[in-house]
Formats: C-alpha cells, structure tokens, sequence
C-alpha cells in the first residue's frame, strides 16, 4: 500500500486572504470547520500551522499523520482518519475519469477538475470530505474535536492538497502511481492495434533569422544559486549567439554593418 | 560552421538554455526546450543532442562568472541533482505535442488531430490516441488548449483524436492562433495538397521617377502565389473570399485572414519618391507597424544599381595635383551621388584629403558656383588649396563686414556664422553645390544655423565630416537630413524606427540601417589596410587663419606705435626695439592674452589660431589619435592649458622647467593612455630625448624663425617606433608677419636667408621699408 511522507512546513509567515490557494483545499477546510465544536481550537490549530509545529505528514489510504508539538512542548501523535472508496466506487470514479481527456490532463496537471468532482459525486463518489468526514484521533488529553493538534495538521494537509489533488486520491484509496497504471490499462484496452509511427510531413524549413526576444530562463532558487544571476548568464549567452549568427550572415556585409556592430556594444 | 553548431547558435539565441547537472556531477548548461521541428531537424541532419549541449554549455560561460554555472572551470555540484532534475521535467517535458490538420477532399470540412513528438527519440511521432504514453501528452494538450481555446473541446472527448474546426477556427488557426501557438512550442502542419505560397508584397509603383524631394509614388500591396504576382482580378476574388481555402489558378489555396484584407485594402499611403529610394535600400517597408518586403519598381530597381556604382571619372585636367587611389575613389562616388541630385557625406579621418577631393568634384562638375560653408577657422585653408590645386577659379570669401556676393561662378567661401544671418541673400545664388564642411556643426536641426542651411537651395549638398558621425545616430541623422532631406524620416520617426531598436542592440533594425545609409555615407580611416599604404608617413599643412577684430586692432597698433619708434632710433637701440616688435607681433597673432599679459580672461573667441586648435583637438580626438602641440611661449602654452581644461579637454605641460622625473612621467602617460591627453610642449623645452610616438598630429602654435628647429619637434612625433603617418599642422595668421614668413621659406629667396638664418637677430639687419612691408597687417577685411 502506497504511504507519501511530506517533511515538516517550516515556520510560515501567515499571508492575508485565504488560508488555502485551491477551491478543493477551500473545500477540505471548509469540512473541517463544519465539523468543529470550538472555533477557537480552529484557531489555535491554524497558528500551530503557521508556527510549524507539526512535523513531518504521512499521507496513506484514508489516513493523514503527523508528530504535533503542543504548547507544553510534548509530542503527539496526531491522526486525521478519512473514508476510503470502496472498489465499486473507484470503479465508478475511473469511469467518469475516462469520459473526459481533460480530467486526467488537468488532474496530472496538478489542478482538480470541478465538473470531475461533480460528477463523481452524482456517481455517489464522495471526494472531498462534507461534514463529519474528518476523524481526529490525537494523544492529547485534550477532549475537543479536533483538537488543536487535529486541527494544525488538517490545516496543513489543505497546503498538500493545494500543492497536489492526488493527495486527496491518495486519502481516498488511490495513489498516484496505481490510478496512472489502472487508466493506462483501460486505454490500452481500447487502443488501436498497431500504433502508428510516421514522421512529421513537412519538409525541414531553413533555419530562418531570430526574430523576437529569447526565452527567459526562469528556475527555482537552490542553495549557492541565484536564479537572476543563472537568467543573466543565459541572456548573455543568447546576445552571444545572436552576434556570431549575425556576424555569420553579413560577413561580407562593408564598413558601416562592422561599425554599427561597434556601436551594438561588441 | 556545422549544421549542429549552427542549429545550437540557434537555439541558445532563443534562450533555450538550461541548467543542468552532469553524470559525474559537474555544473554544467543543456541547450532545452526544444521544439518538435528542433528535434526533426536533429533526426533529419542526425545531430545529437551531446552535440547541441556542448556548444550550448561553451557559450554560456565566460571568463570571471561567478556562479558555478558561468566560470569556465566546471565545478562539483552534486547536490543540485535534484534540482536539476525538476528543472529538466517542467521546463524540458519528454513529450510535445503538434496539430495535423486534414481536409475532406474538397476541403469542405477541416480536421486537426493531435499528435505526439517523443523529443528522447527524434523523429517518433503518433497520433495522440495512439501514443502509449498517452498522459502525458494529455498535459502537454492541455496547455496547448490554454493557448487556443478550440482545443479545449478535444478534452472534452474520451478519446481526443480529432477535432472539427469551423471555418472561422481555420482562419484563426492560419493566423493569430497558429502564431500564438507557434510561439508555445505547439506547430501546425498543413495539408500538403495545399498550396500555402500565398503571401503579400508591398510593391512601389510608376514607371518614371517623380522628382526626389517633392515627388509621390503609388504604393500598395500585391498577393503572390509561389512568387508570382496575382492580377488585379485575382485579386478581386481573393478580396471577396469568405472561406480559408480559396482556389486560385487551379489550386486549393490556404489564404490567412490578414492576406485576404491586404487583398480588399490595397491601396497604402503613397511614398515620397525618397521614402520610395529608401524602402528600395532596404527592401524592407514598415507598413501599419510592421516590417513587410517591399518589390520596387524597375526605375527604382535601375537607381539602386547606379547608386551602388561608381561614376567612371578621371581625375580633371584643371587639378594640379594628382589624386590618391582612394581620392579618385572618393570622386567617382561624389560625382555619382550629386550627378543624381541626392547628396552625400563624405566622413573620411582628417588628413586623407577632403578638401582636394571636393575641389575636383567642382572642376568635375564644371557647372555653376560652389558654396562652401565651414567655420571660420578654416576659411584661409580652404582659400589656399583652392588656388594650389585649381589655379585659375575665382575663390570669393563671403565674410566680414563689407561682404558681398560675386557672381562669378568658382567658389564662394563663408562660415556658419555668416551663413545664418545672410542665408536669404545666399539663397538667391543659383548654386550647383553647397558644400558644409565639418557638418557636425549643424547637428543641432533645430539651431538657427541648421535651418538656415536647409533654406539654400543647390543641384546637390555634400557634407564633409572627419568625425565618427556612425557612432552618434543622432548626428548621422542630422546629417543626412540636410543633405538627402527624407531618407531617414523625421527626427522621431527615425528614434523609433532606427535609433532606438539599434541602440537597443537589434542586430536586424543595424543591418538594415546600414543599407539604408551605407550609399549616402563614406568613411575611410588612415589606418585602414587600403589607405595607409597610400599615405605619406609625414604630412605638413600650413593652416592659414584669420585674425579676430581684436588681434587685428592690436597688431596694428603695435605695428604702428613700435615702427615710429623704430625709424627714430639706430644701433643697438634700434636693434632692441626691432626684436621687441617681433615678439609682441607673434603673441598678438597666438592670442590677445599672451600680449596682454592676462592670465583669467575667457580666451573664446579672440584668436584664429586658438579657435582652429579648438577644431583640430576636437577631430583628433574623436578619431581616437595623439596630439602634439608646440608652442615657443612657456605663458602661451600655459593659457592653452587652462582653456583646454575649461573645455573638458586633458591635456599635460612640459617646458623648460619641468624636473626631469615628472617629464618621464607625463612621457610614460602620454604614450600609454587609451585616451592621450593634449600634450603642450614649449619648444625649447623639447630638447632631446623625449620619444612620442603615440602621436600621429602635431601643431605648432607659432611659427619657428628656423625650419630645422621646427623639423626637430615634429621628429619627437615622426622617430622610429612610429607606425602611424603623422601630419603637421603650421598655424599661421594670415596678412600678418607669420603670413610673409610661410612665404619666404616656401621661395627661396636670398632674403629669406638673411631673414631666416640661423639668428632671428638677422632680421633686425632690415631696412625701415623692408621691414615694415614684412610686418605690415594685409587683406583685412
């Protein structure tokens, strides 16, 4: 059975607006509230969240878990428990899965499809949690529900399903690798016998003039990187290319291209 | 270079670098993302992708990168694996996809369907439907989808194999949309029955050439199909269709929307015949924003080819001299260019000769008077060659108060100065050429002085130029303007057309800038390979100039007060007195101050010799070279000194009492500065032993009673070492004693012995009569 751990959200500075970026991490979070007897845990739960004070998350099959640090400094263990799909409901889920191209584009795109969910749930496929869905068991000794350490990790697991809905998939039953290989399967049912390979009709074109500006080179930090400076180092490169393709074209070109040339900053 | 290191210069131009880590770990650059018809490419020239990286990862270091990505020594960086990876599977997917379009077989009905380009295994492409891969493709389809829209309704199928397009969507996809998807990577291929030659030409009609400057041309676009040009009827069908696919001349043509308008609205904005002459040099025009390729006519075709040769004139019989190789050059290309009335500027360095050049252009063109407008410093210079090397043409100074015209044809001679305030009289003069000598004068359009140039009217202008004029496009537009009203458009059409995009390092807009002006233009610098040979290593001018209303009136007085003394007094006296006159004659004609004795007046404006030295500093400099000035005054040198300063110029002194360690010291920093200041040197302090080589110009303020004295400093410059021709300039003030020296040194006359022997005392041997006609003020205005 598939299990994902996450590491810990370090401290994060608490943004204004919405707590979660996705309407299916809204939704997550919305149960949750729904849920919820005491409020003010709710916000204690969501401070813990930003404080980072969970540890590092393990994701499996109807199960989210966590180390919670509480406000004695003690550690808990914290579980989230959530309802798996039977094999009948999955059945039904790759179903509606398949009826569209686009689902799984998008899903595999990191993004949750509306009408997807939707339709599930038509299909009597509950994806995301409604109220009571989430069942928190912690160490505490505490006797709300959730209590705060409950809460803090179902906050951040909001944050995980933001980042990728095969989270969610992966709570319900799923995992990513597993739902990639049973559609996999299904299209090759209905593939075509002998796949086709053929090369691109068209003549090669001549490698025409550059014409536009380069791409810019855009990556994320890494330590001992600057990502400007390695998107300078590239651009500097292209006005490099472009000079000698240049001065490969107008080679023959008189003394007024050269001098421009001069003038370009050679 | 090879078709992989060409395709990688291409790659890398369009950004498509990425970081990336080794196998062994090392830091290295991969050339990525590439586009399926980068890879077909690959496939089909059976490039690696090895091949691309290497030449990719070489361009992107350079010498003192700091980051482990730039320096040229590879670092260890095995931590960034990860990071690596990621970059490489966002930003570098495996799979790309590509829309085929089908058509029914009276492409009633357009299909396009989705196809799959594995970029690991060039040339392995499939139908999406078929891919084994087929999700992540899905990805790559979804985002194409977020570029054009109509795909959207592909993944609303199970199966996406193939989507129907509207006839509106065809459209779109031939234009906006094919480009936006072009752009992300996403290419569209076509049926190959269809013909997709056509396209649209701006073509410049007539077949006669209006006049250059007030002139209109037709102007308006033609469809060709495979190059041919359509009929007007043709077009008229291809103007009223309503469907993408047209059939034109027996074939199924795929028409963008945008042709099908250049079709309907044919007609452009007429072009002046100049802008026409322009468009025809570039061959390209800029149409409602954007660059289109431009069919000029056959008389514009014809003008192009005549512009691009040489008239084949032979040097006039009446020049007597013999020109250079490149003079004659130079000749043949002005002749040509004010022959067809377009004008021309001639920006060759200082010293190679344009004064001669443009001397034989007028006996060339034997037509009508020439007007010469250049500043005052340089009237007698020009009044001098005119009558060495075309002896016989009147040469007519239009300056000082009693000026007046003098039909006579030959050349009339005036200054910017008097220029602006008479150009109304100037302009009543039939000129066959105006000629505006060190142009970068009026490189202000909007000054009085350039817009009363504009205001005389002539069969052609030249401009003549020793300043880079290519490396200020402002000027360079300031020029051409004048002399090819039009060709470069207006001042702001010409920003940001031209000057902006250039300036801005477009290599395109420069190529084609230069098209544009190379015909009009022609610079030749002393060092290049096929004119220094062709250049004496020393070459000496005297530099006649005029003296100012103020030198005049002092000279004259010293002249008159120093002479009554002189004839009333004998012997040692007289001797004394003699002496005495020459030296406060020789400081009036350097400079007022210098016989003054002043040392924190303004010096602007009151001496020819300092408004000349102004000029030539301000050439030599521009053209990057050395200068040399002597002087045999210690104060002279001195106000030269602080002038220069105030003007922002460096300059050094070195004279008699300069110790010997700062001498070596201002000689080191002469010699070995990228810039060389100005370097004032009092001639007695030149002695020996200073070696100059950097200098390739020297001046001499003032005239040397001996001419081996003179040789001697000029030597300082010309000496072994020197790789460079060197020029001389001798300043001399004309009409005054410095005049009739020049004179007697060129004669060789008895009494120039005895003037100029090895004492200056000699001269105070004259007679009364004798000397006062060497020292009497002449031809002043």
């Amino acid at each position: 059975m598939t299990a994902i751990g996450f590491p810990a959200f370090p401290v994060t500075k608490r943004k204004p607006g919405r707590f979660a970026r996705t309407w299916w991490g809204d939704a997550w979070l919305q149960a949750l509230e729904d849920t919820s007897l005491d409020l003010a845990q709710l916000k204690r739960g969501r401070k813990f969240a930003y404080a980072g004070l969970v540890g590092p998350i393990t994701v499996s099959a109807g199960r989210i878990a966590a180390q919670v640090t509480g406000d004695d400094g003690q550690v808990h263990h914290t579980v989230v428990l959530v309802d798996r799909l039977s094999d009948a409901q999955w059945r039904r889920f790759l179903d509606e899965v398949t009826a569209k191209a686009g689902h799984i584009a998008a899903l595999l795109d990191r993004d949750m499809p509306h009408d997807l969910v939707e339709a599930a749930s038509d299909a009597d496929v509950p994806l995301l949690p409604g109220i009571g869905d989430l069942q928190p068991e912690c160490d505490c000794e505490g006797w709300e529900l959730p209590c705060t350490h409950a809460a803090a990790l179902c906050f951040q697991a909001a944050w995980l399903l933001d980042a990728d809905p095969f989270v969610l998939l992966l709570l319900r039953g799923l995992g990513q690798d597993e739902l990639t290989e049973e559609l996999r399967r299904r299209a090759e049912a209905r593939q075509r016998p002998a796949p086709a390979v053929t090369s691109a009709p068209e003549p090669l074109p001549p490698l025409g003039p550059v014409t536009g500006p380069p791409r810019v080179l855009v990556v994320p930090p890494a330590p001992g990187i600057d990502p400007a400076e390695l998107a300078a180092v590239a651009a500097r490169a292209a006005e490099r290319a472009r000079k000698l393709l240049d001065a490969r074209e107008s080679a023959t070109e008189g003394d007024v291209t050269t001098m421009f040339a001069r003038v370009m900053g050679a | 270079m090879t078709e992989a290191e060409l395709l990688a210069l291409h790659l890398v131009a369009r950004g498509r670098l990425l970081p990336t880590v080794t196998e062994d770990g090392y830091a290295a650059w991969r050339v990525g993302p590439l586009d399926p018809s980068d890879v077909e490419r690959m496939r089909r020239l059976g490039i690696t992708r090895e091949q691309l990286d290497l030449v990719g990862d070489r361009l992107a270091r350079e010498p003192g990168g700091t980051t482990p990505f730039a320096d040229p020594v590879p670092h260890l960086v095995p931590e960034l694996r990860d990071w690596a990876a990621a970059i490489a599977k966002e930003q570098d997917p495996a799979v790309r996809v590509s829309l085929r379009v089908e058509a029914t077989e009276d492409f009633s009905t357009f299909t396009v369907v989705p196809q799959v380009h594995n970029m690991t295994e060039p040339g392995v492409v499939a139908d999406l439907v078929d891919y084994p891969e087929r999700l992540d493709a899905m990805v790559a389809l979804r985002h194409a989808a977020r570029v054009w829209a109509p795909l959207t309704r592909l993944l609303e199928l199970a199966v996406p194999d193939a989507l129907e397009l509207s006839d509106e969507e065809v459209r779109d996809l031939l234009g906006d949309g094919g480009h936006a998807l072009a752009a992300a990577g996403v290419p569209v291929y076509w049926p190959r029955e269809l013909d997709r030659s056509a396209a649209a030409t701006a073509v410049v009609g007539g077949d006669e050439l209006p006049s250059f400057f007030d002139g209109l041309l037709d102007f308006s676009w033609q469809v060709t199909l495979g190059g041919e040009p359509l009929s007007a009827a043709e077009m008229d069908s291809l103007a009223e269709a309503h469907r993408p696919v047209v059939r034109l001349r027996d074939r199924w043509t795929l028409v963008e929307p945008d042709l099908v308008r250049k079709a309907r609205e044919r007609t452009l904005k007429p072009l002046t015949a100049i802008e026409a002459l322009g468009v025809t040099l570039t061959g390209r025009a800029e149409v409602e924003g954007e660059w289109v390729p431009v069919a000029p006519s056959r008389p514009l075709e014809l003008l192009r080819e005549r512009l691009s040769v040489p008239e084949d004139v032979q040097q006039p019989a009446a020049l007597t001299a013999t020109l250079r190789d490149y003079q004659l050059r130079g000749l043949r290309w002005l002749a040509r260019m004010t022959e067809t009335g377009l004008g021309a500027c001639l920006a060759d360095d200082m010293g190679l000769g344009k004064t001669i050049t443009l001397i034989a252009l007028h006996l060339h063109r034997g037509a009508g008077p020439t007007l010469v407008v250049c500043p005052a410093s340089l009237l007698g210079n020009w009044e001098r060659e005119i009558r060495r090397f075309a002896p016989g043409v009147p040469v007519h100074r239009y300056h000082g108060s009693e000026r007046s015209i003098v039909d006579g044809g030959g050349f009339v001679l005036t200054t910017y100065g008097t220029m602006r305030i008479d150009a109304d009289e100037l302009s009543t003069v039939p000129w066959d050429l105006v000629v505006a000598d060190e142009a970068q004068h009026v490189k202000n359009p909007r000054s009085d002085t350039a817009r009363a140039l504009r205001r005389i009217r002539a069969n052609a202008r030249v401009a003549l130029t020793g300043t880079p004029v290519e490396n200020n496009l402002s000027e360079l537009w300031a020029i051409l303007d004048w002399t090819t009203p039009g060709l470069l458009g207006s001042l702001s059409e010409f920003r940001t057309r031209w000057a902006q995009p250039v300036e801005a390092g477009d290599p395109v807009a420069a190529d084609r800038l230069a098209k544009l002006v190379r015909p009009f233009l022609l610079r030749r610098r002393k060092s290049d390979p096929g004119i220094a040979p062709e250049l004496p290593p020393k070459t000496e001018t005297d530099q006649p100039v005029s003296l100012t209303r103020e030198q005049a009136g002092l000279y004259e007085a010293v002249v008159r007060e120093t002479m009554a003394g002189i004839r009333e007094t004998t012997g040692m006296r007289r001797r004394g007195l003699v002496l005495k006159l020459l030296t406060a004659l020789k400081q009036v004609c350097n400079h007022p101050a210098q016989y003054l004795g002043e040392t924190d007046t303004p010096l602007s404006g009151r001496s020819g010799k300092l408004e000349l030295l102004d000029e030539l500093v301000d050439t030599i400099r521009a053209e990057g070279g050395g200068l040399l000035v002597f002087t045999q005054y210690v104060a002279m040198a001195r106000l030269l000194a602080r002038h220069l300063g105030e003007r922002g110029v460096p300059a050094q002194l070195l004279h008699g009492g300069t110790p010997v360690r700062q001498r070596d010291e201002l000689v080191r920093h002469f010699q070995e500065a990228a810039e060389p200041p100005v370097f004032l040197l009092s001639l007695k302090a030149a002695g020996t032993g200073l070696n100059l080589t950097r200098a390739d110009h020297v001046v001499h303020y003032d005239r040397w009673w001996n001419p081996a004295v003179e040789a001697q400093a000029t030597d300082r410059a010309y000496r072994i070492g020197q790789d460079r021709p060197v020029q001389v300039h001798r300043l001399i003030a004309e009409g005054t004693l410095e005049d009739r020296i020049a004179a007697l040194l060129e004669s060789k006359k008895e009494l120039a012995d005895a003037v100029l022997g090895e004492k200056p005392g000699e001269l105070t041997e004259l007679t009364d009569t004798e000397l006062a006609e060497l020292v009497e003020l002449r031809g002043m205005p």
